[in-house]
């Protein structure tokens, strides 16, 4: 037996010296496959090993956090005062996000060195390869510390910003860094470090963003709210908002995308292996005529499945690290961007990737292996070119069904979903629906086109060539048709959440100028003859329901939140809510109470004001686009009263029509430097960057998978015309002219790429929706409407086209000289 | 013997002629002398059967005078055209137009019907003649098989098919390897009766490449080939 399946698997491997390039095929889908799951797997392993070190700041414990009562910002003088107290683990920290002056997004953090309390569980991070010397050796912390300080970045931040060594980094708003250091601590990730009194300085306060602290005691924490209890609070991080759970919905995503590749690759490999299988059919025949017993032969394919799988895996692990390290920035900013999490722009390289690789190497090669060696291996009983006639084989029309059946599941199991996976099965229902459809679209299509234009020969044989072609191309169209879902899908979401944003901002950011700092009299600013209406948007930030809740003050004539921005609330609510009430506060929610929480109109929430406890009612809600936090929209008379000492955000400024240089004008004559008002106009542009910069992560995987579906088709052209050359032959033989001959092998290809992009559409606008009303919702709280933009979806399939046409004129270039040579054998065959 | 000068029709116009023609090739570790100092010359509307011993070059032969391979030295001139001049193109649009090819594994297209493959040459040299057709399907006797595909036909049925499509577009010249090779006994005998016949009614010349001397019975004159050589049998 070891003997027999050591010959037969001698002789089958020889095929792949005759045929390397089919050996090449077999071995780009397995790489491919294998190297996109992996990627996105070490993607999503790199991020949660970040939240892993969520409490954690730069090395030090950050269990807890110390926060205003009625604001985030907390006064240095407190700080000064805990640490009198004796809460000496107690460190001050400034977080900013904010942006270059060439719009690049950057990260800061700040804190005292001095004081952190550091574990040294950061000792052994992977992303702080530049922390090579304790920042209190030498003069490196007086530097730090000391004008004209230092700005601490990591490497692969520095490489992002394009920043050298000892370069100024300059603020939107005018503001200049210290000069660049390249070195990090640990967990700084893809922040720039500065020190607190050099961040108190650059920007001009006397406020920290939060107080940090390692465990505290039962009794420190009952020390600190006797204390300051009446001022500042006192949270568990390990209870705050769980990062893990919070992005637990684009992870999902992003592994679905990567299974996605891993079965676009798997199509490639069914389709080499089962051509390979195929052409050495003749070798299998005489093998088992010499005496190999079956389960010699299915032995020695199984030991070559396993040579596959495993080069598969190692070559595709290799080519995880460049994917990964070339996505990873992109996947750091959607983390900061949409869920505040800091993410290390770094892959970390993680081993056990590899054996995971293996098995999903393993487990499609088996897939693609079963039905081509049963095949191979049992003899036929009965010609399958009898079923030539019929338009739909008994299995197409089995597979149909089983689409149809497929598609009913999902539409009624859309109202019973209701959590990520559950949404996710029902994205899965709808792909495999579309795979199976696929047969009978084609088909019936090419049977259509049969009938339509039986007057015409040439087109007659064109669409009946659809049916020989097909075989051989179904796996590839199949994993097309994946991708080409899985892109409309994606891009109608990320259409719809870029058009839901631009509404949102220009609801929210309906006013012409922000006033961001500085100080303007209400009366004089109402006076100047530009301004057109001037508000004050006033927020107190408290916690509800785990989450932080923002309470703020809107003034009820202010042109940026109407009774139109109202969602369900009663006819009268805007009056009501204007109006305010007694004993009950009246209140508009955003969306994300009514989905997490379960909040409806006319329930009472229950917080912390400065009057005390109050309950307020629900009258109606508000789309909240993005936001990971609650918020509640008060009048601003009332909110004054409940919250008096919250600080005002700052001015909006409505101008009269054109009058933008004269706004400009008389800013600079109310003493306002330029950068202290930033136009509606820069704000949406800056919005709009960080939100492309977000999905440039989707767009990056979507390209791929279509690379490799084109790979995919392409390898399956090969096949076809291997296995037709004889057939290609006698067209010529017969005196076909090459263009001729290229409308007749090349309509079936036409044919089959419409279909699938016609059964793309519907299935794809299914999936977005999917997306959007049901993921989204389970995942984040907020929904919005579906926009199925017909540009982006044009220019997709004008993509698809191009790939497609790609594939066919490569893997035509050599059938002129192949069908040549082969017409000399034609007579002898 | 180095030349081998056969005229069968010494009056008629020849339909084809080599000229001193070399062509030989490697397979493997033979080396195979197919044509040395060759030449041969056909009359229109003669039938000829070619034999030999097996590896002589019988097919690569037709094949040249098909325009299916090219001679290492020599002349081949097909219907007054020398046809090693031809680009591939122009050698493709002459064999549409005047050559007829038969082979022994039919070689139909699947996908079409018994019809659409019998009118395919003839429609590719745009010549094609519903009557002439019709006719032809029933001087076959496949009239009541014009809509099945080749998977529905017997051997000998898609047989007759090719050969109605090598004479659909009425060609001079009909060149037919082992046509009977596939086929039993008896529908051998009726196949080649009517190849012979239908060739002879539409004034092809017919070169029939066989190893049957019941076959090459059938056609009016029988040459041999062997070491490069040809000559009457």
């Amino acid at each position: 037996m070891i003997r027999a399946t050591l010959v037969t698997l001698a002789t089958t491997l020889a095929f792949y010296r005759q045929n390397p390039l089919q050996a090449l095929f077999v071995l780009t889908g397995l790489v491919l496959g294998c190297g996109l799951y992996t990627a996105v797997a070490q993607i999503n392993a790199s991020a949660k090993a970040s939240y892993a070190q969520a409490d954690e700041i730069l090395g030090a414990s950050a269990q807890w956090r110390i926060t205003d009562r009625l604001g985030t910002n907390v006064a240095i003088a407190d700080y000064i005062r805990l640490r009198r107290s004796g809460f000496t683990n107690i460190y001050p920290v400034i977080e900013k996000r904010l942006a270059s002056r060439d719009g690049a997004l950057i990260s800061i953090i700040a804190t005292d060195l001095l004081v952190l309390p550091l574990t040294g569980a950061g000792d052994g991070s992977t992303d702080d390869s530049a922390f090579q010397e304790s920042p209190f050796d030498g003069s490196g912390w007086s530097r730090l510390t000391q004008p004209p300080f230092e700005a601490w970045i990591p490497a692969q931040t520095a490489e992002r910003l394009g920043v050298t060594e000892g370069q100024q980094i300059q603020l939107r708003e005018g503001t200049v860094l210290p000069p660049a250091v390249i070195r990090s601590q640990p967990q700084q990730r893809d922040q720039i470090f500065i020190d607190l009194g050099a961040a108190l300085s650059i920007f001009e306060t006397d406020r920290v963003s939060y107080l940090a602290a390692p465990p505290l005691t039962p009794s420190e924490q009952a020390r600190f709210v006797d204390l300051f209890g009446d001022r500042l609070v006192l949270s568990n991080q390990s209870e705050a908002l769980d990062l893990t759970q919070l992005t637990q919905s684009l992870h999902t995503n992003l592994t679905a995308l990567g299974l996605l590749s891993f079965v676009v690759g798997t199509f490639i490999v069914f389709n080499a292996v089962n051509f390979s299988l195929h052409a050495r059919q003749q070798t299998l025949r005489v093998l088992r005529d010499l005496g190999a017993v079956r389960q010699a032969i299915v032995a020695a394919i199984a030991i070559e499945s396993l040579i596959w799988a495993v080069t598969g895996a190692l070559f595709g692990t290799l080519l995880a690290q460049p994917i990964s390290a070339a996505l990873m920035p992109a996947v750091a900013a959607t983390m900061q961007n949409i869920y505040g999490a800091s993410v290390s722009s770094l892959p970390v390289f993680n081993a056990g990737l590899f054996w995971e690789a293996l098995l999903l190497a393993l487990a499609g090669l088996t897939l693609a292996l079963v039905l081509p060696l049963l095949r191979a291996t049992v003899v036929r009983t009965r010609d399958s070119s009898a079923d030539a006639e019929t338009v739909l084989s008994q299995r197409d029309m089995a597979l149909a069904g089983a689409g149809l059946l497929l598609l009913l599941i999902a539409y009624l199991g859309y109202p019973l979903a209701s959590s990520v996976v559950q949404g996710f099965a029902l994205l899965a229902l709808v792909l495999f629906a579309g795979i199976a459809l696929l047969p009978v679209a084609v088909l019936l299509a090419a049977a259509l086109g049969r009938l339509g234009l039986q007057h015409h020969w040439l087109a007659r044989w064109a669409f009946a060539d659809v049916s020989l072609q097909f075989p051989h191309l179904r796996l590839a169209m199949m994993a097309l048709l994946l991708t080409l879902i899985a892109n409309i899908g994606v891009t109608s979401l990320v259409g719809s959440f870029r058009l839901a944003l631009t509404d949102w901002l220009e609801t929210r950011l309906s006013a012409d100028f922000y006033v961001t700092a500085g100080v303007m009299d209400a009366d004089v600013i109402a006076g100047e003859a530009w301004v057109r209406a001037a508000h004050r948007r006033v927020v107190a930030e408290t916690s509800f329901a785990g989450r932080t809740m923002t309470v703020v003050g809107v003034d009820v004539d202010a042109p940026d939140f109407g009774p139109a921005n109202v969602i369900d609330g009663a006819p009268n609510s805007y009056a009501d809510w204007s109006a305010g009430g007694n004993e009950i506060e009246r209140v508009f929610a955003n969306e994300q109470l009514r989905y997490l929480v379960g909040i409806e109109v006319g329930d009472t929430i229950a917080l912390e004001t400065e009057l005390g406890a109050r309950s307020f009612e629900v009258l109606g809600f508000f789309h909240d686009y993005g936001n990971v936090n609650f918020s509640l929209h008060l009048a601003s008379h009332r909110f004054s009263q409940l919250y008096a000492s919250a600080q005002p955000q700052g001015w909006g400024l409505w101008i009269t029509d054109d009058e933008e240089e004269a706004a400009e004008l008389g800013l600079s004559q109310l003493g306002l430097e330029p950068t202290q008002w930033v136009s509606q106009r820069d704000v949406l542009a800056l919005s709009l960057a960080i939100f492309d910069r977000t999905f440039a992560i989707t767009r990056a995987l979507n390209t791929l998978t279509l690379l490799v579906a084109a790979v995919a088709i392409f390898a399956s052209l090969l096949a076809v015309y291997q296995f037709r050359r004889p057939e290609y032959a006698l067209w010529r033989s017969l005196g076909m002219s090459w263009s001729a001959f290229f409308v007749v092998s090349g309509f079936p290809i036409v044919l089959m790429t419409v279909v699938v992009m016609a059964l793309a559409l519907p299935l794809g606008v299914a999936l977005s929706w999917l997306l959007i009303h049901k993921i989204n919702v389970i995942s984040f709280g907020w929904t919005m409407p579906v926009v199925v933009a017909r540009e982006p979806i044009i220019f997709l399939f004008f993509v698809v086209a191009a790939v497609v046409f790609a594939a066919f004129i490569l893997a035509s270039i050599r059938q002129r000289t192949v069908v040549n040579t082969a017409l000399k054998s034609l007579a002898g065959e | 013997m180095s030349t081998a000068v056969v005229f069968t029709e010494i009056f008629k116009a020849a339909m084809f002629e080599l000229k001193h023609i070399d062509k030989s090739f490697r397979d493997r570790d033979d080396f195979i002398n197919v044509a040395q100092d060759l030449s041969w010359c056909l009359g229109s509307g003669e039938s000829v059967a070619l034999m030999g011993e097996s590896g002589a070059g019988k097919t690569t032969l037709m094949n040249i005078i098909a325009g299916l391979d090219t001679v290492d030295a020599g002349e081949v001139w097909v219907d007054g055209v020398q046809i090693a001049e031809l680009s591939q193109s122009e050698l493709t649009a002459f064999r549409r137009n005047h050559i007829g090819l038969i082979f022994q594994k039919f070689h139909l297209v699947t996908a079409l019907s018994a019809w659409d493959n019998a009118a395919l040459q003839a429609r590719l040299a745009g010549v094609f003649d519903q009557r002439f057709a019709t006719n032809l399907f029933e001087m076959l006797g496949i009239s009541h098989l014009a809509h099945r595909r080749p998977s529905q036909l017997s051997g000998g049925q898609q047989q007759r098919v090719a050969i109605a499509r090598a004479l659909m577009h009425r060609p001079k010249l009909v060149l037919a390897d082992e046509p009977t090779g596939n086929l039993d006994e008896a529908t051998s005998a009726a196949v080649i009766e009517l190849l012979v016949s239908a060739a002879a009614d539409a004034g092809a010349t017919l070169v029939v490449v066989t190893h049957s001397s019941a076959i090459a019975s059938h056609l009016g004159h029988v040459m041999r080939l062997g070491s490069g050589a040809l000559t009457p049998a």
